[in-house]
Order: structure tokens, then C-alpha cells, then sequence
């Protein structure tokens, strides 16, 4: 221990830059991370809110919510569970306008307000957090493009997003005051067969799970894709950084280390300086790193697709203690089989 | 008793290509002597300090430390061996750069199982001994060549080795500090009763031996009586 926390306050300069460069390859880790996670709740998040397995919705719609309209087939199935209402609209903002996708509150499966509260009235509507962006607060009256058709804001939810559009709940008579509006699915929380073989028995409706609706939607894949690639090569480049860094450097001081072998130093003493050093710059890089992370959370504008999620955030830092411990085996490899006598000079 | 060798041969490569190095070495350092080895250069001298000191197998014969054939023991023990046992001086002091003087003699003592505090007690001790307690928190970097050297001297002797093996400890030394060390090195060795052992071509230093070998084609010239010569300085 004493041998590896000398030579990193000795050589202060060479460790330092190490450990910036492992700061700044955890923090893009982090941050493109971050980006997905904010990316996906601006997918699903809409989805995800309402918490329910299966969706009956429309065949030949490539399982978009958006373009399913299941109001003729809707008799037969509404008993099951709950009908999702679906209608594409736009609000006119300070500035111009801003699409949403207006929905019901139908009994249980409308999320909880985070801020205010539910629509009661025909009148009334719970927006999205995101459109506090555009400057819309509780009370505010917003009015839709082209009718004169108004809300008035009664409370904001935060994530409920689909496929980047911001969500807008209203009741069912509020659903009603909207044109081109369209039972879009019912969903249900258990999947039983009895169920299954009455949907089987409608023509052209069809049951998707949750992560089929979620998967459809064309944005998401596209987007988590080449974001978790992006990750898994940031991984790998961090892993050679580190090796090729921590390899130079015990080619540097081979003959140090062979004397230290002479002069008897087990093996075991020098592989651990070298493993204490690598957790040790890798640690202070990651925690770093993920201090800014939080710091960043707290001034990102609510505008912008960012979502810290924790358990994430532990698992990356985790995998980047072992891809740095896996860059320092081509060191230890080089360490064990340094000989002593190189130390003495043979003949 | 002390070191003893017997018919010690030790070849490099197999077949055609072997080239036997050293063809059976007899030789005896006792306690508290100091032996000078000398020879030509590529006559085997390193090697057989190499040997001597467990840092090269041997293709043959015997080598025996106080009655005791210290070399035939598991690689994990001879590095322990090495670490408590026998005290090794380079050419160069090979001080480790990022180690403070005091700390460069405490490590070694750490190593071999003293407390923290003994090992800096002692290092302060030898050091002071050598004159060099005014370095105790100096790094390597800012020590004269024959000040590193006397650190590697006390470290050699940090635990009280049963022997000494120098390979040319003057040879980036002057004059004047080659003698200054050479003495060092043999008080040392007579005070704590040590096998010593040491390579040099420096005919100068002769005189502080109390035998000389002369290593040729991979034997043992006849022994010279060291004779009584005036010093060439002093």
C-alpha cells in the first residue's frame, strides 16, 4: 500500500493526467447514459406510466398507438379493461405551438399529479411537466390550434411521453370537445386465456404486450441503439487507455522493479501496488465523475431528454473498476515475469 | 562454515549450442571476510554471483551457506531468502526514485516483517552511521553519486544479512569515494561477522580484500596471497 501511494504521490503530474482522461471517459459514460435513459422516457415514459401488461389495439398498424383505432371492434372488449382514447393535437405556446397527445383519464390507470391535480371538469387538463418549458403554469388557459377549443391547466405530471410527443390527460367529456379523436387500445393488466380467446374471435384487433407497443415505436430503437454503442466502445477505449498507460509505465521501470524482485519483493507485493494504483485512479475518476453528474442533474434545463438513474449509474461505475482492473493485467503479466537478474546486468 | 562451493559448473543452451560458462568453481569465503573475484570480462563473474545469490539456477555442484544449501529451496523461499538473508549491492545504487533516503532501508526492513517503527529506528540508525543523517527525508534525485551509493550500502545491510554480494559497487564512484565506500563495506562486513563477496576490476581496492579470485575460462586461477604493498592512495 505504502509503495504504491508513494510513487503516485511522487510521480503527481503523470497519475493526474491519467486520472483526468478516466474522469472525462466516466463522465461521457455517464452522460451518454443519462442522454438514453432521457431519450427512452421521451419514448415510453407515456407508456410506462399507465403500468398495464397486455394493449389490444388494431392489426396492420405496426403496433403504433398513434394509428390504431379500435372504436368499431371497441363493443366486445371494453368490458376487460381499460379504453385508451387517443387524439394528436397541438397548443398554441407564447411562441407558436407545441404538439401533445391528448388522452383519457380512465378510472386506475391514470398516473398520479406531480404537481396540482387531475382534470375533474370537462374543461380542465393535466399537461406534461416538460411544457412548464414553454412557460404554461397551474391556471394558466391553454387553447388548441385552429378551434377555439381551451383548458384550463389544473396540475403536471412528470414523464408521460410517447414517441417524443408531450402526453395531455383530460376526462372523457374533456375527450369529447376534441375532434379526430380515436380509441387507440384497451389495455389490461393480466393476460388469461379466456380473454385472449374472446379478442381472437374479433376481426382485426390483435393483443401486444407493453414492450411490443414500447419497441414499435420507431424513435426509440433508433435512438437507444447507436447511444448504447457508443457506451460499449467508451468501455472498451477505457480499457486500453488504462492498459497501454499502466503497460509504458512498467516498461519504464522494469529494472526498478527487477531490483526490487533482487533485493526480494515478492511478486505478490508488486502486483498489488500495481492493482492499487489502477482502483485507485479509476475510483477517483468515477466518483468524479459522478459528482458532476448529480451537479449537472440539478442545472439541466427540464427541456432537455436526461434521466440519472441510479441503479444504472452504480452499474457503470462497477464495470469500469473491472474494465480497468482488466486493462492492468497486461501490466501484471509483465511485472511477474520480470527477471531480477536484468537488475544486476548479466554477462 | 561460510560460503562454500563445490565444483559448481553452469552452461547456457542445450546441444550444439551449449556453452559451458562456469566449469566447476571450488571456492570458501568464511565469516567476516571479504573476497574480491576478479576476471576478465565475459569470464562468468556475474553469473556466478548470480548464482551465489539465487537469481540463476546452476547446472551443477554444491553451494553451501553455513553448512546449510540454501539454493535448494522453492523460488517463493529464496526470494525470501534474498530478502533477509543476503544483502546485495549493484553497480549503480538502483534507489528506488520516489522512496525518501530513510524510507529506501525501512521498506526492505517492512518487507522482511519488522514494524513500521523499528524498520525507520534501524534505518536511522545505519544511516546516521554512514554519516548521511542530515538526508534522512531526501529524495534520490537530490543525492550525490557516492551518497546514493552509501544508501544502498545500508540498505544492503537493513537486515542484517548473513551474506554480501557487491557487483562492482565503485565502478561509478571516484576515486576518493571508491575507497571511502570500500572501507564501508569491509568494516561492515567484520563488525557483523558477514560473508562478503564482491567483483571489481579496480586493482586499487584490492588492498581492503582479504582474498582475491581470480575467475579465467570458467575456473578458478591459483589463489594469491594478497601481499603487503603500500597503498596506492590514501
Amino acid at each position: 500500500m505504502k509503495l504504491a501511494l508513494r510513487e503516485l504521490k511522487f510521480y503527481k503530474f503523470k497519475y493526474v493526467l491519467v486520472t483526468l482522461i478516466l474522469f472525462l471517459l466516466a463522465f461521457l459514460v455517464l452522460f451518454i447514459s443519462a442522454l438514453a435513459q432521457g431519450l427512452a422516457k421521451e419514448n415510453v415514459s407515456g407508456v410506462e406510466a399507465w403500468s398495464q401488461e397486455y394493449f389490444v389495439i388494431s392489426e396492420g398498424v405496426d403496433d403504433s398507438l398513434t394509428q390504431s383505432n379500435i372504436e368499431e371492434q371497441i363493443e366486445g372488449i371494453t368490458d376487460e379493461g381499460h379504453s385508451i382514447e387517443f387524439s394528436a393535437d397541438s397548443l398554441i405556446t407564447p411562441d407558436s405551438t407545441t404538439d401533445v397527445i391528448f388522452t383519457n383519464t380512465d378510472e386506475s390507470i391514470v398516473p398520479q399529479a406531480d404537481e396540482g391535480r387531475l382534470p375533474e371538469n370537462s374543461d380542465e387538463i393535466l399537461l406534461n411537466y416538460k411544457l412548464t418549458d414553454e412557460g404554461y403554469s397551474i391556471g394558466d388557459t391553454v387553447e388548441l390550434k385552429d378551434t377555439d377549443v381551451t383548458f384550463e391547466i389544473t396540475g403536471f405530471t412528470d414523464d408521460i411521453m410517447y414517441s417524443h410527443t408531450s402526453m395531455a390527460y383530460v376526462t372523457d367529456d374533456g375527450m369529447d370537445r376534441l375532434e379526430r379523436t380515436s380509441i387507440a387500445a384497451v389495455a389490461l393488466s393480466e393476460n388469461t386465456s379466456d380473454i385472449s380467446d374472446d379478442i381472437n374471435d374479433i376481426k382485426d384487433v390483435k393483443m401486444v404486450s407493453e414492450a411490443d407497443i414500447k419497441q414499435a415505436i420507431p424513435s426509440y430503437q433508433a435512438e437507444q441503439q447507436p447511444l448504447n454503442l457508443m457506451i460499449v466502445f467508451l468501455f472498451i477505449i477505457s480499457a486500453i487507455v488504462l492498459s497501454a498507460f499502466f503497460y509504458v509505465i512498467t516498461i519504464q521501470k522494469s529494472s526498478q522493479i527487477g531490483i526490487l524482485k533482487a533485493i526480494g519483493t515478492k511478486n505478490s507485493e508488486l502486483v498489488k501496488v500495481i492493482l492499487i494504483q489502477v482502483m485507485l485512479i479509476t475510483l477517483i475518476g468515477v466518483v468524479l465523475s459522478v459528482v458532476i453528474m448529480f451537479v449537472l442533474n440539478n442545472v439541466i434545463p427540464v427541456s432537455m431528454p436526461f434521466y440519472l438513474n441510479t441503479s444504472l449509474m452504480v452499474i457503470a461505475s462497477g464495470l469500469f473498476l473491472v474494465v480497468a482492473l482488466l486493462g492492468a493485467i497486461l501490466s501484471l503479466v509483465r511485472i511477474i515475469k520480470i527477471d531480477p537478474l536484468d537488475a544486476i546486468g548479466g554477462e | 562454515m561460510g560460503l562454500v562451493i563445490n565444483n559448481l559448473t553452469k552452461s547456457f543452451g542445450k546441444g550444439d549450442i551449449e556453452t559451458q560458462v562456469l566449469k566447476g568453481i571450488d571456492m570458501e569465503v568464511g565469516q567476516g571476510e571479504l573476497v574480491i573475484l576478479k576476471g576478465a570480462s565475459g569470464s562468468g563473474k556475474t553469473t556466478l554471483l548470480s548464482i551465489i545469490g539465487g537469481l540463476l539456477s546452476r547446472s551443477g555442484g554444491n553451494v553451501s551457506l553455513n553448512n546449510e544449501d540454501y539454493l535448494d529451496i522453492k523460488q517463493k523461499d529464496l526470494t525470501s531468502m534474498r530478502l533477509k538473508g543476503i544483502g546485495f549491492i549493484f553497480q549503480s545504487s538502483h534507489l528506488i526514485p520516489y522512496m525518501k533516503v530513510i524510507d529506501q532501508l525501512a521498506f526492505v526492513g517492512e518487507q522482511a516483517g519488522l514494524t513500521s517503527k523499528d524498520a525507520r529506528q534501524r534505518a536511522e540508525k545505519l544511516l546516521k552511521e554512514i554519516g548521511l543523517g542530515h538526508r534522512l527525508k531526501a529524495y534520490p534525485n537530490v543525492l550525490s553519486s557516492g551518497e546514493k551509493q552509501r544508501v544502498a550500502i545500508m540498505r544492503a545491510w537493513m537486515n542484517a544479512p548473513v551474506m554480501i554480494l557487491a557487483d562492482e559497487p565503485t565502478a561509478s564512484l571516484d576515486a576518493k569515494r571508491a575507497t571511502e565506500v570500500m572501507g564501508m563495506i569491509r568494516d561492515n562486513i567484520r563488525v557483523n561477522n558477514s560473508v562478503g563477496l564482491m567483483i571489481t576490476h579496480d586493482e586499487r581496492l584490492f588492498d581492503y580484500a582479504d582474498r582475491i579470485y581470480t575467475l579465467e575460462d570458467g575456473h578458478i586461477a591459483p589463489e594469491q596471497k594478497n601481499e603487503e604493498k603500500e597503498p596506492v592512495y590514501n
